[in-house]
This record gives C-alpha cells, sequence and structure tokens, in this order.
C-alpha cells in the first residue's frame, strides 16, 4: 500500500510559497528522514503529510486519502504528530492532557499509565503542563503518540531538546511503531542513531 | 456581439443617468407639500433598490454559488466581492439622501426611522464583510470564509429588519413618519421614477463590472507574483 | 459525540476555575462598564427604569466580545496548536461543548451584573425574576452568535477590531429583543411578541453553527 503520494505540491503561507512544487512518493510503511536547512520547507512538508495545511497545487494523496478538506480530516485522524507545542493546553496537568485527548479520540484511557511510564513521567501526572520544562513537553508528546497509536507518524525534530536518554527513548519508540506496521517520518539536522532507516528525502527550495 | 454590450454598456448607463437628473430637476413639477425635496423621490428609491436589494443579493447569491461545488470559480468569488462594494457605495448613499429627505419632516437628521436604522446596520454589516475579506492574504481561504461570512449575513438582514420595525412600531405607536408617503406619483414622475430604478441598475451592473475587471488584474497579478515566488524559492536550493 | 461535548465543557471550566480571570477580571470590568455607562447615561433621574435595561445589555455584549475574544486568542496559542488540530474532534461536538461552557460563564456573569443592575437602576427582585427566562435565552442567542463569529474572525495574528465589527450587527436583534423583554419586566408590561425572534435566532444560528463550525476550522 502506498502511505503517501505527493505530487507537484504547492503550499502557500500568506501568499508566500513554503513548499513549491515538491514531489515525493513514501510506497510502503518504515522509516523516512526528511533533511534540509532552516526554512527549507521539512516542517511545512510534514504539515501537508498531516492533514494540517491545503495545497494551492498539485496532487496529494495520504493514508489513501486525497487531501480535500474532509481529507485531510480523515488524515488527521489516522495520523499523529510531535512538533513544539507537545501539551494540548498548559493550565491543564499532565494527566489531565491526556484524559482530555482520549476521550475526544476514542483511545482507551488505560494507556495512559504505560505510556507515562515509557516516557519517564509516571511521577508527574499531576503537574500542570505549563510547569514542565521543554524536554519534558516533548516527552508528553511522545506518550500521546504512544497511546494513541496512529497509522502514520510524523516528528518535527524529534531530538530536539531532548537529553541522551530522552533522543534513545525516541529511537526505541520509532523502532516499535514501524515494527508494528506503522510508517514514520522525522525531520532532523541531527545524524540519526535510528536502527533502520528505509529512506531519506532532501528537501531544498521548497521541493 | 457580446463585447459591444458590454462597450455601449457606460455611454448607455451615463445618458440614462443625465435623463433622469434632467427629468428630475427640471421637466417634472414641485410637489405640492415638500416642495423640491420630494425630488428625492428619484434617487432615493433607486439607491435603496440598488443598495438593499440587488447589488447585496447579488453579493450573496455569489457566495452561495461560490460554496456550491459544482459553481465554484474564482470568478464567481470576485464578482460577489465587487457586488458588496457597491452595495456599500449606494447603502451610504441611501442613508444620505434618506437623512436628508428626512430633515424637512422630521426637523432632524435622524429620527430613528425604521427602514433607514436597518439600512444602517446593513451597511455596516457589508463593511464588515469587506474588512474581513481583506484581511486575508490566502486567495481560497479569503473566498471560502468570506462566502460563508455572506451567506450568515443574508440570514441576518430580514431579522435585524424586522427587530427594527418591530422596536419602532411597538415603541412609539405606529405613527411612522415616512418622507415621500405624501407625495402622489403619477404621469412624467411615474416615468421619471421609472427611469431612474432602470438607471441605477444599469450603474449597478457597470461598476461591478468594472470593479470585477480591476479585481481580476490583482488576481492575475498575485498569480504572477505567485509564480515569481515559487520560481525564486525554488531557486533556494541551487537546483 | 456527548462525550465530546462534556470534555470541552470540562476542560474549559477546569482552566477557568485554574485563572480565575472570569471572577477576577470579567465580573469587576462589566460592574464597572455598568456604573460608567450608568453615569454617562444620568441614569439618578427618573428615566433610570427607561435606559437601565438597554445599559445592562450593553455591558452584557461587550462582555460577550470580550470573553470570546479572549477564548479564540487563547485558542490561537493553545488550542489551535499542531497537536490539537490532529485530535480532530468533531466539529458539531466542539461547537456545541463551546457554547454551553461559554454560556454558564457568561450566565455567571450575568447574575452579577444583573443583581448589581437591579440595585443601580432600582428594578424590584420581582421584576429580575420575572426577567430572568428571557435573560438566559438571550444570553444563549449572544453565545450561539458569538462562538460562530469568532471562529470566523480567529487566525493567528488577527486584529482584535474585527470580531466586533462582523458580530454587532448580527447582534442587533438579540440586543434589542433581550432589552424589550427586561424593560418590559421592569415597567410590568408585556412584550410576548420578542421571545419568538428570540428562540428563532437561537435555532437557526445554533443550527448554523452545528453545521459550519467544524468546515469553518477546515478552511
Amino acid at each position: 500500500m502506498t502511505v503517501a503520494r505527493l505530487t507537484d505540491v504547492v503550499v502557500t503561507r500568506d501568499a508566500f510559497p513554503v513548499l513549491a512544487g515538491l514531489s515525493w512518493t513514501i510506497e510502503q510503511p518504515g522509516t523516512y528522514v526528511v533533511r534540509g536547512g532552516n526554512g527549507s520547507g521539512k516542517t511545512s512538508l510534514l504539515r501537508v503529510l498531516a492533514g494540517l495545511d491545503a495545497i494551492a497545487a498539485g496532487e496529494a494523496e495520504v493514508l489513501g486519502h486525497r487531501l480535500t478538506a474532509t481529507g485531510r480530516r480523515e488524515v488527521r485522524r489516522r495520523a499523529g504528530w510531535l512538533g513544539h507545542d507537545a501539551p494540548f493546553h498548559d493550565a491543564l496537568t499532565v494527566a489531565e492532557n491526556l484524559a482530555f485527548a482520549s476521550t475526544v479520540t476514542r483511545v482507551p484511557r488505560e494507556r495512559m499509565a504505560d505510556a507515562l511510564e515509557q516516557v519517564e513521567l509516571g511521577a508527574r501526572t499531576d503537574t500542570l503542563a505549563s510547569r514542565l520544562s521543554a524536554g519534558q513537553r516533548r516527552r508528553l508528546g511522545i506518550a500521546w503518540l504512544i497511546m494513541r497509536r496512529p497509522e502514520l507518524w510524523l516528528l518535527d525534530e524529534p531530538h530536539a531538546a531532548l537529553d541522551e536518554g530522552g533522543r534513545q527513548l525516541v529511537d526505541d519508540v520509532v523502532g516499535r511503531a514501524v515494527a508494528g506496521g506503522a510508517t514514520v517520518v522525522l525531520t532532523t539536522h541531527h545524524d540519526v542513531s535510528l536502527s533502520r532507516v528505509d529512506g531519506e528525502f532532501m528537501v531544498r527550495g521548497g521541493r | 456581439m457580446k463585447n459591444l454590450w458590454w462597450r455601449a454598456l457606460g455611454p448607455v448607463t451615463l445618458i440614462s443617468l443625465l435623463l433622469t437628473g434632467w427629468l428630475g430637476l427640471w421637466v417634472t413639477p414641485r410637489a405640492q407639500q415638500q416642495g423640491d425635496f420630494a425630488r428625492l423621490v428619484y434617487l432615493h428609491p433607486a439607491e435603496a433598490w440598488v443598495g438593499i436589494y440587488l447589488s447585496f443579493g447579488t453579493a450573496v447569491v455569489a457566495s452561495g454559488l461560490y460554496l456550491w461545488p459544482r459553481t465554484r470559480r474564482a470568478a464567481v468569488d470576485l464578482v460577489a466581492a465587487s457586488a458588496m462594494e457597491v452595495s456599500v457605495v449606494f447603502l451610504v448613499l441611501t442613508l444620505i439622501t434618506g437623512s436628508i429627505w428626512g430633515r424637512p419632516t422630521w426637523g432632524v437628521w435622524w429620527a430613528w426611522d425604521a427602514r433607514l436604522t436597518s439600512t444602517a446596520v446593513m451597511a455596516v454589516l457589508a463593511l464588515g464583510y469587506l474588512a474581513y475579506r481583506y484581511s486575508f492574504d490566502d486567495p481560497t481561504r479569503r473566498a471560502q470564509r468570506s462566502a460563508i461570512l455572506a451567506l450568515i449575513s443574508a440570514v441576518n438582514v430580514p431579522i435585524i429588519h424586522f427587530s427594527v420595525v418591530w422596536w419602532k412600531t411597538l415603541h412609539q405607536g405606529a405613527t411612522v413618519l415616512t418622507p415621500g408617503a405624501s407625495i402622489k406619483i403619477h404621469g412624467i414622475m411615474a416615468w421619471t421614477m421609472l427611469l431612474s430604478f432602470i438607471a441605477f441598475t444599469l450603474c449597478f451592473v457597470w461598476m461591478t463590472r468594472v470593479r470585477y475587471l480591476i479585481a481580476r488584474r490583482a488576481q492575475d497579478g498575485a498569480r504572477t507574483r505567485l509564480a515569481s515566488a515559487i520560481a525564486a524559492r525554488q531557486s533556494e536550493g541551487g537546483v | 459525540m456527548w462525550s465530546t461535548i462534556i470534555a470541552i465543557i470540562r476542560v474549559q471550566w477546569r482552566v477557568e476555575m485554574r485563572q480565575r480571570v472570569l471572577l477576577w477580571q470579567v465580573a469587576p470590568f462589566a460592574v464597572m462598564a455598568l456604573v460608567i455607562t450608568g453615569l454617562a447615561a444620568n441614569a439618578r433621574s427618573i428615566a433610570r427604569t427607561e435606559v437601565g435595561p438597554g445599559l445592562v445589555y450593553v455591558v452584557l455584549v461587550f462582555t460577550t466580545l470580550l470573553l470570546i475574544g479572549r477564548l479564540f486568542s487563547a485558542e490561537s496559542s493553545s488550542l489551535s496548536s499542531p497537536s490539537f488540530a490532529m485530535l480532530a474532534i468533531d466539529g458539531s461536538a466542539a461547537y456545541l461543548g463551546t457554547v454551553i461552557a461559554l454560556a454558564v460563564e457568561l450566565l455567571v456573569v450575568t447574575g452579577v451584573v444583573v443583581a448589581i443592575a437591579g440595585l443601580l437602576f432600582h428594578f424590584s427582585a420581582m421584576s429580575l425574576l420575572v426577567a430572568t427566562p428571557s435573560i438566559v435565552v438571550t444570553i444563549i442567542d449572544l453565545t450561539t452568535l458569538g462562538v460562530l463569529f469568532g471562529a470566523l474572525a480567529a487566525r493567528p495574528g488577527q486584529s482584535a477590531a474585527l470580531l466586533p465589527l462582523i458580530a454587532l450587527p448580527s447582534f442587533t436583534p438579540v440586543i434589542i429583543a433581550g432589552e424589550r423583554l427586561l424593560s418590559a419586566a421592569v415597567t410590568h408590561h408585556g412584550a410576548g411578541q420578542w421571545w419568538g425572534l428570540l428562540i428563532l435566532m437561537s435555532a437557526v444560528y445554533g443550527g448554523i453553527g452545528v453545521l459550519l463550525y467544524g468546515v469553518i476550522g477546515e478552511l
């Protein structure tokens, strides 16, 4: 099954083409690394794959859905996102954030304790999200992905702000997800220590 | 042939407006009660017709057509925007002439007349649409969201109108003085009034078309700029 | 759908309970606005039962706009983040949850405003009791409309002036109807026909909101 097929995709933000005719096909599940300099369009590519942004021109199909308004919603139901903004609400605690997300997405709440243990936030369930450090917020985001078990994982610089243990955690989680049949697309500036990489994509000048 | 029609539209509009002015100012008689003020009957009702019904209605219908997938075209969205701009012009003209006309009847410029008040609210509604519209950079998003706002506003127009009419009549008794109510229209006056409706309708078509052509040119310009921005963006990568 | 609606309401109220913005900022603002408009309208005069109901609704409309502006600006920082959008919450449920949560918050402020207005403009307790149902329905109208326009106006970097500009014309019938009904309660007159208008508007805009809220979010 083709995971995603982008053909000459243009995405504009405030009349600026963040993606300028990008084409990329992900033929089968696996781990894919997106590289490129600052402002080259890595995050924009991830946003399109996540169904977050509408495309202005070109053809795009992700997880079998064309990226129309309804198609993008379907994609978002089946994909997971890890960016720089992990929690859903700063005024809620770690547990409340995950409980809210699991209720509205119908993910079993029983997965929470285990997920928090995996990201070493088990002792932080009652901490307000606003009091978490950047690395802990990232870990909270990972905990949600572990709970949600999406088919397509989109990780925007997942190693940023994480210590050595955190980076190892990301690599382990990614490894397990791919072993379970999911597709992981991640952007990075660093050398990746992932045990398995199925493809790399270089973004230059928005394509 | 089609082109010829469009080319004739400007001059025909101008001639019909001048003819309305000539008939209204010199040929028609003075009214017995209101004197020369009654000549606003050749201006104000036609302006209200264009501002409230014709142009606002065109904008709303075009917005609806844009939201309907089968009739979704960029041109339809531009027609909606152009007609709404014309609507604002005529709504403001309606308010000004209505206020001038009401002055001798009411003794004040603004007497909270139900129709004028709901027209004023409608003018703000139309201005809100334009302000909303021009706050977007992305043309597709602008078109979709503005169309939704136009339709929501359209649902509101009759509700606003009836609420203001109710408010007025229930508040102060049903003795609403309406300027022009005491004028009997006949003969040359009726023909002049009819002509004013035709002239202003033509004026609406002409103004909307000119505004549409300007908007289309601006859109073509934006498209060209986007194409060169895409080329510039691609060359960042040093292909 | 109901579990989503309840989850949204609970989150909104929990955040409110933690931040106490409604209690310590919005309610005092509304009371102060009422005092100022009372002074500006010279409401100590005989006409206070004439102008009082109108002033109450002027204050409530601006309080509504304040709360909705705040809700959607908070959304543009936290709730409209990519992580939140990835939850793909059902639009109808999001709309209803937001409206219910906000309407209750507004009713709390309204209770304070109306009680103070009773003191300032000499409304009797009985007349306020009679007016209560109409006040509740008017607030529901303002919320159903306001959340719809809030969603339309919400965009990162959007000017705060846009929401009042597009919302106020549509608020007009609600303000008139609410004022007439409150006035009627205070002066013991009937004004039953305004009920129809209020109920029609909440039905029409509630329906539009349920249908379009999700669509607006996708555009």
